[in-house]
Formats: C-alpha cells, structure tokens, sequence
C-alpha cells in the first residue's frame, strides 16, 4: 500500500518540481531582501540612549532640536548601566550620540573613558559643580525624592521620613530595590540626611529602611510602576519629584507631591556625547539646546529643576512647581567621587538588610 | 465515574479560570476610568484604546512585529526541517549537537546574548551591525528550540529510514523525497514549530531593545514604551497582542488543515 502510494506521489511530483522549486527561489527571494534591508542611517541623524519622550518633557524637547539640528531624533530606552554596557560593546561599530546618565554612574562612564569633551554655548553658565573642568558632561536637570500620595487613599499625607513609621500607613509604602533603581538608592541617602548622616555615613539610612520594613509599613512584593500607582496598589510611593508630577498628570488620579521636610537630595542628570558619536555635530547642537535657556525652561515645564541655577522660569512653569520653601532640606552631592561612593555603600548595606529579613 | 466527571470539570473550570482571570481583568483594567479605590472599576471608557491605536507607530509597530516573525519562522523552517531531516538519515549521532544548541537560548540570558553579538560581530565586515539582519538571526538563535523540538519528535513518530528507503527504491532523489514524502508526514510538527517561533519572536523584547532598539521598532517595544506613563494604555495593547497571537495561530491551524487533505492520503503510518 505504501509503496504504491509513494510512486503515486513521485510522479505526481513530475509536474508539480517545477511548482516547488519556484517557491523555495520564492523563499530564498524573500530571505535576501531580509538581508538587504535595514535601516539606514543618513546625516541627519541622532540617536540617544535613556531619553525617552515621557521623561522630563523630552517629548518636546526632541521635537524642538529636530527643528533646530534638522535632525531624526530615536530614542532607545535603558538605564544608565546598561549605557555603559552598550556602550563597552558597540566600540568598533558606535551607534548612540548622546545620552542622559544618573550622577551615581558618571564616574564609571568618565573612567571608561566614553565621554566626547565638548563645551556647550553655555557651558560658562553653570556652577561649578554642575559641569566638568573639560567639558564632558554638565547636569542639565535634577530631581529630588520625594513622596507621591494618593489621598484618596492616606488621610493624613506623610510630610517626614518618620512618619512614614506611623502604623496607620501599614502595607502602604512602596519603593524600589537600591541595588537596581537610582532613586531608590538615593531615598536611603535622603532618609540617612534626615537621621544625621549623609554622604559620609549612610548607616542611618539603611537603619531607617530596615525599621521600615520590620514595621511591615513596606509594601513587599509589589514593584514600584506607573500600573502598581493606578491600581491603588501603592499608596505612598517613593520617587523623583518631577516623575511624580508627570505620574499625577498621565493618570489624572489624586496624587499629591510631598518632600520629606527632614532631608531630601537632589538628584542629578549629565548628559555627554558618546566619544564616538557618529553624528557629533547633531549631538554637539542638542546638548546646545538642552542648556540653553529654552532647552532649560522645557526641562522645567516637564517638572524637572533646570541644571542652571541662573535661568528664570517664566510665571506660568514656576506656577506648576513646588514653591523653594518645600525644599528646606535639600543635600546635593559634594563631588562625584564621595557621592558615588555613599551610592555603593548603600548597594552593599541593602544586602545585609534583605539578608537578615 | 460520575465523581470522575464532576472532579475533571472542577479541574478544567480551575485551569480556565486561572488562565483567563488575568486576561478579563487586563482587559477592564484598559476599559477603566479609575481602579484604584474599588473592587471594579468606577467607569468605563474607550478612550485608551482610541490614544493607543491611533498613533502612526502602531501600524508601525505592527508590521515591524509581523516582518521579523514570520522572517525568523520561515527562514528557521527552511534551514532546520531539511538539516534535521538529513541528521536522522546520515548522522544519527549528530542529533546530540542539536541538543546541546537547542539548550544556549533556554542558558544565554538575552541581555548577554545581545551584547556578545555586538561585540563580536562589529568587527565582522559583515552588514549586520545595526541592522535587521542581526536581529533576525538573533531571533533564530533563540527560537531554534522551538522549531527544532517539534520537528524533531514529528521525525521520530514516524519511520525515517524505511520512508527514505521506499522512496529512493522508487527513484526518488533527495529533494523529493524530504518535499513529497518526509515533510507531508511531518507537517504538524513543523507548523507547530512555526507557530511556537512566531509567538516567541512577536513577543520578544531583550534582544530587540538591545540589538536595534527603536531604529526598528517592534510592537513589544511600543507597549513597554507605555507601560511608563500609563497602565491602562499598555493594558490595551496588551490585549491587542493576545488576540493577534491567537488570531495568526486559528488562521495558520485552519490554513494548514486546509491544505493537509490534498497532499494524498493524509499522514502516512510507519509500517
């Protein structure tokens, strides 16, 4: 039976080879022009990593350089770390142009040495601890810590880091890993401002956190998202001031900002331009515009606080923000090597806390 | 035996529940005005269906998405079916090499697998840094598994060497018997490894992200994008990819069920 079925098949296969080996040439067509196409990078480009639409206004702060560099802006997402990676990999073949990175990586960029010395227009412009002596990196925008509330569900809004202790807010807390999230890191470095440490002593940090979390006020297992905010699933949440803002703004939930009035750091952002950016000259004219004053007013309006200190917001931004009062107790980084230093101790610190409960 | 049925369906209802639970409540979450204070949401609306769909990227997306799974299903199908096929005939013990390259992608994490590939293949003079092509066999890399697990079992469900044999007896040349004989016989095994390949690379984020990020702009690339600001937009597409996964999967089921009957006779039996 098999065999009969089988010579039926075969010369059936006479006439319908033909038919086939068109559609294998068919398929192989189709694999080629995979091949053949990708996209194409012309002038006229500029790609960033860790800039996204959503972040700081970026949105319309890209939307502006386009016009202004005559410029395809794409952005792809990542943290600062995995830049550095990216970065580390991409040597012989170098795609991104400029970048946003966290204060508590640039000292791991600078030594890796991926860093173009270019000193904007108005590089003068800045303080002195806001830039670099050579010109590879000025803070363009910072954040600080801060509460979001949803006082729909907290009737009396935390305005301390101890309060947070407070029973009633049981199971409300929620913050992120500091061994992975940079604000969440700096919330420890914040909390140990407030108990009497600092950059140089992050231990009281780390015992608050620990209290923290014996209170069970910590909410355990759940991550800190814009989705776990919606949900209700995070009452209180731990965060930058101005994702905060853009957070109150993209759900239209009632989302309050309070900045613990016992100590609260300052967050900084540096943008660079990749050593071997291949499209510097796009990459020189939108770090240009991200500290010119227009750059900086729109930083602003996406609530982040501008890098230069000597730019005034015109009425209706300044309006959107807290008033200076509510940061009384803000603590910059001293330099780039002490603050990274407290950031790693705090990595390390969480270890023993996560380890002991 | 009554008790057998009551307990099956008690366990069929606890399956279904705890697959579709997720689903329905992903799917009213992206319908809600506010759910954060109650046990349902508080309003209905389509509004962020309407935001997420009418963006020019969601076509995008789309297509993007539909171009690199179908190009890695098809591309894997066409180099494993055959490749395997000559395995079992010429080099039994071969197999064992397939094995040991069908474990790299469950072993590699995505994010190291992408940046070797960088790292590696920036030096080769090769168009495949920065572009689709590294992604695409990047994806082949990872979802070779899944195509090569069902061919491989569809070719031990039935008797290779005997089916060879009978062909080639019969003047059959190599590429008529894998085409006429061989792969009639196995076609479920390869479409559903067609299908398992076209789900993983739909759904795949890591190696896009870090191989070509939104220079090529996949659909997964576009929800994570939203999953920043707003949950219950990223909720939408959520549900939007579900039910373009299963759509594609009925239509290629139907498809080749379609197609199966013409090829004479059916599945063949071994003996």
């Amino acid at each position: 039976m098999l065999l009969v079925k089988i010579k039926t098949v075969l010369s059936e296969m006479e006439i319908k080879m033909r038919k086939s080996v068109v559609s294998i040439v068919a398929v192989l067509l189709l694999l080629s022009l995979v091949v053949a196409c990708g996209p194409t990078q012309t002038e006229g480009t500029l790609i960033s990593y860790g800039m996204s639409d959503d972040w700081v206004n970026l949105g319309n702060i890209w939307k502006a350089i386009e016009g202004k560099c005559g410029v395809t802006h794409t952005d792809t997402d990542m943290t600062s770390m995995e830049q550095i990676t990216h970065l580390d990999a991409e040597m012989e073949a170098p795609v991104m142009d400029v970048a946003d990175i966290g204060f508590d990586s640039l000292g791991l960029l600078l030594e890796k040495d991926h860093a173009m010395s270019y000193k904007a227009k108005d590089w003068s412009k800045f303080q002195e601890n806001f830039r670099d002596a050579d010109g590879r990196w000025a803070i363009g925008y910072w954040g600080a810590i801060a509460f979001l509330v949803n006082t729909d569900l907290v009737d009396n809004i935390p305005q301390t880091w101890d309060d947070l202790l407070k029973p009633e807010y049981l199971d409300m807390v929620c913050s992120r890993d500091p061994r992975v999230s940079t604000y969440a890191t700096g919330a420890v470095l914040a909390a140990a401002y407030a108990h009497g440490g600092g950059e140089d002593n992050v231990q009281p940090g780390l015992d608050f956190f620990q209290e923290l979390r014996d209170s069970k006020n910590w909410r355990e297992g759940v991550v800190l998202n814009v989705a776990s905010v919606q949900k209700g699933e995070c009452p209180i949440s731990i965060v930058y001031d101005f994702d905060g803002f853009n957070k109150r703004d993209a759900t239209g939930l009632p989302l309050e900002v309070v900045i613990p009035s016992d100590g609260t750091v300052g967050m900084l952002f540096a943008q660079y331009i990749n050593k071997l950016a291949p499209h510097p000259n796009a990459a020189k004219c939108a770090i240009d515009y991200f500290y010119s004053d227009e750059g900086q007013v729109l930083f602003a309006t996406g609530y982040a606080h501008p890098g230069r200190s000597d730019v005034t917001l015109p009425d209706d931004v300044a309006a959107k923000l807290l008033p200076e009062s509510a940061y009384g107790n803000l603590h910059f980084p001293t330099n780039l090597d002490a603050f990274s230093v407290a950031m790693q101790q705090i990595k390390d610190g969480w270890e023993a806390i996560v380890g002991s409960s | 035996m009554r008790m057998n049925a009551f307990w099956r369906s008690v366990v069929i209802m606890a399956f279904l529940a705890f697959m579709i639970i997720p689903l329905i409540a992903t799917f009213m979450f992206s319908i809600s005005t506010r759910w954060d204070r109650s046990l349902l949401p508080e309003g209905l609306t389509l509004e962020w269906w309407k935001t997420v769909t009418s963006r020019g990227a969601f076509l995008l997306t789309i297509k993007n998405s539909f171009y690199i799974s179908l190009a890695t299903a098809f591309a894997l199908g066409v180099l494993v079916t055959p490749t395997v096929y000559w395995a079992y005939i010429k080099l039994p013990r071969g197999k064992v090499i397939f094995e040991v390259m069908s474990a790299f992608s469950f072993g590699i994490p995505g994010v190291i697998l992408a940046l070797a590939l960088i790292r590696f293949y920036s030096g080769v003079p090769l168009p495949l840094i920065n572009t689709t092509n590294i992604l695409l066999l990047a994806c082949m890399e990872l979802s070779f598994p899944f195509m090569y697990r069902p061919v491989a079992n569809a070719l031990d469900s039935i008797d290779v060497r005997t089916l060879t044999e009978a062909s080639q007896s019969l003047g059959g040349n190599w590429l008529q018997t894998l085409t006429r004989i061989i792969l009639p016989n196995i076609m479920p095994g390869v479409m559903s490894g067609f299908l398992l390949v076209f789900s993983t690379v739909f759904a795949e984020f890591t190696l896009t992200n870090l191989l070509i990020g939104a220079r090529f702009k996949t659909f997964p690339i576009y929800l994570v994008e939203f999953t920043r600001f707003d949950g219950r937009q990223a909720s939408a597409l959520a549900v939007i990819s579900f039910v373009m996964a299963w759509a594609v999967s009925l239509l290629i089921l139907w498809v080749t069920r379609k197609r199966a009957i013409p090829t004479g006779g059916g599945p063949v039996a071994g003996h």
